[in-house]
């Protein structure tokens, strides 16, 4: 059951410091706003919260996932796109999203792309994908984390 | 193992999982120690995300027993709202809100002198936001303080 506002309001007070000093850390003066946004997303969707859970690690998901929106946001409004193209700027957005992560599966060597797609893009589980190109789970893993790194454009060891 | 290895293990290993990194504890406090890995974290989450999404509307799998059972449930399904549908004249259902019930929650960040930092208003069932206002921007003067949060629900009708 859902949190009363009030409760998780007082929670959410009791915490905030504490979750702007976490913010501050990882990402600098930035982390103000983050934490302010987070705190709103949180209270909006409290129904998804298990008051006997720990709010601070809920809280600091929800702040992630707004730094990855803004981060996201940014890149969006670095492709420069025309005042012009506005109104169709979702659709130019998916597009421009979906060729760009086609140049990089592109760029993938063929087995770790293969084994990017079945995984994510199939939903086959590692033990699958092992037994059908016949090599160790570990290997799997091993191409699985690399090629991750290189879609996200990073060199393929953490 | 050094912590930022074990940072990109466990990110790592919650993608394997199809779990989400960004709300492992460990992966939080790691973070916290080393923010230069933010960025990258964020980046790799994104991306098998984004492979995810892409591969959604047309390749997602699903085992053939499941078509069957899906498409024996259609037709059952057919059948029902045919039946239910033949006799019976319609009747008019009408949503109502009832009054008691708060449709907009406004939270507010306020200073220490009580001035309000940032207002928002949301639709308190779809959580859709109506009202944004921003009056000052606390983020620039870190020394500043902010209380956090005045909450009340509004009654029946949005701003």
């Amino acid at each position: 059951m859902a949190p009363e506002p009030a409760e998780l309001e007082a929670r959410m007070a009791a915490e905030a410091p504490a979750l702007r000093d976490w913010l501050r850390r990882a990402c600098g003066p930035e982390g103000d706003d983050v934490a302010q946004e987070a705190l709103l997303r949180a209270l909006q969707s409290r129904a998804s919260f298990d008051p006997g859970r720990e709010l601070g690690p809920w809280l600091r998901t929800i702040a992630l996932h707004v730094l990855a929106d803004l981060r996201r946001e940014r890149a969006r409004l670095e492709t420069e796109l025309d005042a012009s193209t506005l109104p169709a700027r979702d659709a130019a957005d998916r597009l421009a999203e979906g060729e760009q992560l086609e140049r990089a599966l592109a760029r993938l060597a063929p087995l770790e792309r293969d084994i990017v797609l079945r995984f994510h893009g199939r939903g086959d589980s590692v033990r699958e994908i092992a037994r059908a190109l016949h090599m160790p789970e570990g290997t799997v893993k091993s191409h699985l984390h690399r090629s991750r790194r290189k879609l996200a454009g990073l060199g393929g060891d953490a | 193992m050094s912590p930022r290895e074990r940072l990109w293990e466990r990110v790592q290993a919650a993608l394997d999982a199809r779990e989400d990194p960004l709300g492992d504890v460990e992966v939080q406090a790691l973070l916290a120690t080393h923010p230069d890995e933010l960025e990258a974290v964020l980046r790799v989450v994104d991306a098998a995300h984004g492979v995810a999404k892409a591969a959604r509307p047309t390749q997602r799998r699903r085992p053939a027993h499941l078509h069957v059972a899906s498409l024996a449930l259609g037709g059952a399904a057919a059948v029902a709202i045919l039946l239910a549908a033949w006799p019976k004249s319609p009747r008019r259902v009408e949503l109502v809100p009832a009054p008691e019930v708060a449709s907009v929650l406004r939270a507010e960040f306020v200073d220490d002198d009580g001035r309000v930092l940032r207002r928002r208003s949301v639709d308190a069932l779809s959580g859709k936001v109506i009202t944004e206002v921003s009056p000052s921007r606390l983020a620039g003067d870190s020394d500043a303080s902010y209380r956090f949060l005045r909450t009340e629900f509004v009654h029946g009708k949005t701003e």
